[in-house]
């Protein structure tokens, strides 16, 4: 069928393209049992579907139907409504713009509405929605072991009956349902559109499904385990006073496990990507070629490879909160803090997980369901006192307050923590009535039946996240690290003639040249050439500020062994020979890091969540600006008062 | 009596009860649970709904498309609500629907439920419906 033609007809009376393989949309509330499904269906293979238009990830896999023909499952989002769409952002206009999109393209279209057995009512209600607008629509009622363990049964030919759609009753951890699904489906796609002509739904969704979901004749030992395991469960994890303790100490140990296991992993990784630039070392000489490749290339990568150990353990942490029904309780405990700073319970765990490293964090925001909320938690988290600004901080305290005692140092990491998520606080309070102001989702969260995970999901989405940030965000890291290195070891033309000779080849690189540049408006910091050049290498990555520095001052290994750097730099001199450095602009400089977003990964990563330049630039622009401005606020007060 | 006056000192009895409903209250479905017997003013909000009570959502005064989406989730008039808890620090209220659905609602909406007294009969509060 050529184009023309199918502009000509209405799209509801193509026929499916035979070139188009046909689809199964998965939809369902949230906590349905999508998931399970998804992975029954397609043996836990998937990949990210590229849907014009779509900001969210939408899985989809290819499946052989059981006549031998191809078609595609696509794993929408969980949503509650098609026809109340508060914004088109959530999750709702999502799977609506992407239905509709799916119509519009005239390929064989099965919406397969997933609805858990034990909340019957409540899918019925999106089934009402779905009938209404027409769609080819197959319901698929999971969770029947429950209903076989508690001694219930559904009237599935009653149920098909009053809602004039075919369903099938399935448990999702079973590995036949995945043939009777795939049964129904092709009856489905081979089915005359029933629809057509119908009248709209006219049922009442609680109504039928008290008629049609029996009751168990005796309330069996099971069911009652079941109905007050949850209730229990809430009475202790939910407790004015145990709740919020168990949370907290839940979330301390999703933290460790981020350092702690991934540390190891790292550091496996680190030693592998150390035994690659040895060898490349070794076969190519120590020309500039090597040095592209080993600094700036494998470095690059080795970066991306540290972060996946952390990136993983958080996405599974995640899942298996999320799974277990446990994180709406965390929402559920901490949502007045959070409200006061214009946020929810749900962004609480990645902006604690911000502390170890946002690039994970900034993954988990998905679990937050309201677009603007999610947006301004990925906004505010490079603010977080993530671990990359520790040896810094370190540097810097161990070379200007190398007086003051250990108590004082202590005193000040915590000062700069705390400056890191006061600053965060009120930038969210700001962003949320200037740059991500508007409606919020209607302060209602649901609160699912504890159940345990499904480990091959929680595995699947571990896999997933992994593959994701070495693809997506581990491309723009390696072309960063690439450019840094060209402006850090590259000789600047004309630079070889008037910098002193002898010094270290990093002075007359193009990026000791921009440093000077920069000089005049960094005067006002504190910050000479050199700061100015450990500011231009810590761009992409904060950590390396401290080797950079070494670098720059001839120490070698300085981010193994820092004292002889902090030597250097006191010691370090203007040209007219006075001290290059004083307290304040020590002070300056960690005004400076607490702010700046030095890490592009960051920036790559919101880039691969908001799928735009815009937010990712904003970033880099209001923390560079805040930077800025608190450092300088801080020299100049220090000016006034005379210190150091 | 404006009415955020008297949602505050609904708030305060509220605290004051907190502890003891929740504490035993595991019954079994079908188990005859005490319906709260407190007299409900009229124009009463589902925020200042002692936990362990039962009632009856009469309007949400939401604009259309917020009540829409309320309606889909599953809290819209006529649905029978058991106020199981609140959080700390004056956070949500955690409910639970007729329906089988277990809510978290946030204080400021639970502001703009108006509800009645329940009118269901004991076995119709929900399928694992307990009441204090």
């Amino acid at each position: 069928m050529t184009a023309q033609a199918r502009v000509e007809e209405s799209p509801r009376d193509v026929a499916p393209r035979p070139s188009i393989a046909p689809m199964i949309a998965l939809v369902g509330r949230p906590n349905s049992g999508k998931s399970s499904l998804y992975n029954a269906l397609t043996g836990g293979e998937a990949r990210v579907g590229n849907f014009p238009g779509v900001t969210v990830d939408i899985l989809e896999a290819r499946i052989a139907l059981k006549d031998g023909t191809a078609a595609v499952v696509a794993d929408l989002p969980g949503f509650y409504s098609l026809e109340a769409v508060v914004d088109p952002a959530t999750d709702e206009g999502i799977a609506r713009n992407f239905l509709g999109q799916a119509t519009a393209e005239g390929r064989g279209l099965v919406v397969a509405q997933v609805i858990d057995a034990t909340q019957l009512a409540l899918g019925l209600r999106l089934t009402q929605e779905l009938k209404a607008r027409r769609e080819r629509l197959l319901v698929i009622v999971t969770q029947r072991d429950v209903l076989d363990r508690e001694g219930r049964t559904l009237d599935v030919r009653a149920l098909e009956k009053a809602i004039g759609t075919r369903v099938v009753l399935v448990s999702a951890r079973d590995a036949a349902s995945r043939d009777v699904v795939l049964d129904a489906v092709t009856a489905t796609l081979r089915a005359e559109e029933t629809s057509e002509g119908v009248d709209l739904p006219r049922w009442d969704p609680s109504t039928l499904a008290k008629r049609v979901l029996s009751d168990a004749p005796t309330v069996s030992a099971e069911a009652a385990r079941r109905r007050t395991f949850t209730s229990r469960a809430d009475g202790v994890l939910l407790h004015t006073v145990l709740g919020p303790v168990l949370f907290l100490a839940l979330m301390a140990i999703v933290f460790a496990a981020v350092f702690l296991v991934a540390d190891p992993v790292t550091s496996f990784f680190d030693a592998c990507v150390g035994k690659l630039r040895a060898m490349l070392e070794q076969t190519l000489g120590t020309g500039l070629l090597t040095s592209f490749l080993s600094d700036g290339i494998v470095a690059g990568a080795g970066t991306v490879l540290a972060f996946v150990p952390q990136v993983t353990i958080l996405t599974v942490a995640m899942e298996v909160l999320d799974a277990s029904g446990y994180l709406a309780r965390g929402a559920f405990l901490l949502d007045r803090v959070l409200r006061l700073l214009g946020l929810s319970g749900r962004s609480f765990l990645p902006l604690l997980m911000g502390h170890a490293c946002a690039i994970p964090a900034i993954s988990s925001t998905r679990i937050i369901r309201d677009p603007r909320e999610r947006l301004t938690t990925m906004l505010v988290l490079p603010l977080m006192t993530c671990s990359a600004r520790l040896p810094t901080y370190a540097l810097i305290l161990s070379t200007f307050f190398a007086a003051h005692g250990a108590w004082f140092k202590a005193a000040m990491f915590v000062g700069l923590y705390f400056t890191g998520i006061l600053s965060g606080l009120v930038a969210s309070l700001v962003m949320r009535r200037t740059a991500t102001k508007g409606r919020s989702l209607p302060l209602l969260l649901e609160m699912p039946a504890y159940r345990m995970p499904q480990w091959s999901v929680v595995a699947r989405k571990g896999w997933q996240s992994a593959r994701r940030f070495v693809v997506d965000v581990g491309r723009m890291i390696v072309v960063v690290a690439a450019v840094l290195w060209v402006l850090l070891k590259v000789p600047a033309p004309g630079a070889l003639d008037t910098a002193p000779r002898g010094g270290p080849p990093i002075e007359h690189s193009v990026a000791a040249a921009l440093g000077h540049h920069l000089e005049p408006v960094t005067m006002p910091l504190g910050f000479d050439w050199r700061i100015d050049v450990g500011l231009i290498g810590s761009f992409g990555a904060r950590e390396v500020m401290v080797g950079t520095m070494g670098v720059i001052f001839g120490i070698e290994d300085a981010s193994e062994n820092p004292s002889p750097l902090s030597q250097r730099i006191r010691n370090a001199t203007r040209p007219d020979g006075s001290p290059a450095y004083s307290v304040r602009s020590a002070l300056a400089l960690l005004a400076f890091f607490v702010f700046a977003c030095q890490c592009m990964s960051t920036v790559a990563a919101i880039r691969r969540e908001t799928k735009t330049w815009r937010w990712p630039l904003f970033v880099l622009g209001y923390t560079y600006g805040i930077a800025y401005l608190a450092a300088l606020l801080i020299y100049q007060l220090g000016g006034a008062l005379h210190l150091g | 009596m404006s009415r955020a006056c008297r949602t505050g000192d609904h708030a305060l009895i509220v605290e004051s009860h907190f502890q003891k409903p929740m504490a035993n209250s595991f019954a079994l479905p079908g188990h005859p649970g005490v319906v709260a017997t407190r007299p409900l003013e009229p124009d009463a909000r589902l925020a200042a709904v002692s936990p362990g009570m039962a009632v009856r959502v009469v309007a949400v005064s939401q604009d259309r498309e917020v009540a829409a989406w309320l309606r889909a989730v599953g809290l819209s008039e006529g649905a029978e609500v058991t106020v199981l808890r609140r959080a700390p620090f004056g956070g949500p209220i955690h409910i639970r629907t007729s329906d089988g659905g277990e809510f978290a609602v946030h204080r400021d909406l639970a502001r703009s439920v108006t509800i009645a007294a329940s009118r269901a009969p004991e076995s119709d509060r929900g399928p694992r419906g307990r009441i204090a």
